[in-house]
C-alpha cells in the first residue's frame, strides 16, 4: 500500500501518449488521500490490450476548489477524484 | 443533428455492424442475444431504482448506516446491484446542512446507470463535464438549485472504478409518507445532485 487516508499527494505533470484516466485539470494540484477504493488495472496499459495489465492502487483524493482554482474556487468548496498511484506523487 | 455528426453517426454504426457479424460468424454470441440483453437492461436500469434507495435510507437509520458504509452491498437489501459492472464499486455520498455533493464524470460519462437509469445528453456533453469542476455553484443555479454561502459544495469526479450516488435530504414535511410516497419525490436529478427533493405541495 502506497498511500494512507490523510497523505498529501500531488498529481504528476505530464502529457504521456495514449490512454490515461488523470483528468488534465487536476495535474500538479496537491489534494489528500481520503481512502483506497481498491486495486485494478491500470487503464493506461489496459488500454493497449494487453490481457494482464498489472494491478494498481486506486484512491479518492479531496481536492479543495481553492487549491486548483486559486482564487476564482469558492472558498470551502471541495473535489474529489479517484486517481491511481501511478499518477500520484508524495506532496 | 449536423451533416457531421449524421456521418459520425453512421460510421459508428457501421463500424458496430461490423463487429457483430465477425462475433456472430465467430460463433461468440447471435445478434439476438446482444438484443436481448440489452433490452433486459434498457428495462431494469431505471432512476426509480436509485429512488428506492434513497426512501429506505430516509425511512430506516440502519439502512442509511449500511449504505454509507458499504453501498455496493447495502443495495443487494433491495434486490438491486451493480450487475454487469463487476468490479465497479457503488459510494453513497449524504447531503448534509453542511454539505451539498454533485456528480461528474470529466473523463466521459460514467454513472450509475442501473440506478439511474442511461444518463441524460446534458450530464454526456462537454459544457456540464467541464463546468461543473470550477463552478459548481453557477451550474446548479442554472439547475435552478441556490447552495447557501455557509453550505459547502463537493464535487464528484467518478474517474475510475468508483460509481456515486447522491444521497439527498429528506424533505421538511413529509414525515406523514410512507417509504413508496418518498421514493416518488427523488428524480434522476436529485440523485447526481443538480436537483433536490421537494415535499408534495398540499
Amino acid at each position: 500500500v502506497r498511500f494512507a487516508p490523510g497523505d498529501r499527494v500531488r498529481v504528476a505533470v505530464g502529457n504521456p501518449p495514449g490512454h490515461n484516466r488523470a483528468p488534465r485539470y487536476l495535474r500538479g494540484h496537491t489534494g489528500v488521500v481520503e481512502r483506497q477504493v481498491g486495486s485494478f488495472p491500470l487503464p493506461d496499459i489496459r488500454a493497449t490490450g494487453v490481457p494482464d495489465a498489472p494491478l494498481d492502487e486506486l484512491y479518492t483524493v479531496r481536492f479543495s476548489s481553492a487549491e486548483v482554482w486559486a482564487g476564482d474556487g469558492h472558498p470551502g468548496d471541495e473535489l474529489r477524484a479517484d486517481l491511481f498511484a501511478a499518477y500520484l506523487e508524495d506532496a | 443533428v449536423s451533416t457531421t455528426a449524421h456521418h459520425r453517426n453512421a460510421e459508428l454504426q457501421a463500424r458496430v455492424n461490423a463487429l457483430l457479424d465477425a462475433v456472430e460468424r465467430a460463433g461468440v454470441v447471435t445478434r439476438t442475444e446482444v438484443d436481448e440483453r440489452a433490452e433486459r437492461f434498457a428495462q431494469s436500469a431505471n432512476p426509480a431504482n436509485g429512488a428506492q434507495v434513497v426512501a429506505r435510507a430516509w425511512s430506516d437509520p440502519g439502512f442509511a448506516e449500511r449504505l454509507a458504509a458499504d453501498a455496493t452491498t447495502a443495495i443487494t437489501e433491495l434486490g438491486f446491484s451493480m450487475g454487469h459492472q463487476r468490479n465497479i464499486e457503488l459510494h453513497a455520498v449524504f447531503n448534509t446542512e453542511d454539505v451539498h455533493n454533485v456528480v461528474v464524470c470529466t473523463l466521459c460519462s460514467c454513472y450509475p446507470v442501473g440506478l439511474l437509469g442511461p444518463p441524460p445528453a446534458w450530464y454526456k456533453r462537454e459544457a456540464y463535464r467541464s463546468r461543473v469542476v470550477y463552478d459548481p455553484r453557477g451550474v446548479l443555479r442554472e439547475f435552478g438549485l441556490e447552495i447557501g454561502e455557509d453550505r459547502k459544495v463537493s464535487v464528484w469526479d467518478a474517474t475510475a472504478e468508483a460509481r456515486y450516488l447522491v444521497i439527498p435530504r429528506r424533505p421538511a414535511g413529509t414525515e406523514h409518507l410512507a417509504e413508496a410516497e418518498l421514493a416518488e419525490l427523488v428524480t434522476r436529478d436529485c440523485l447526481i445532485g443538480t436537483a433536490v427533493p421537494e415535499a408534495p405541495r398540499s
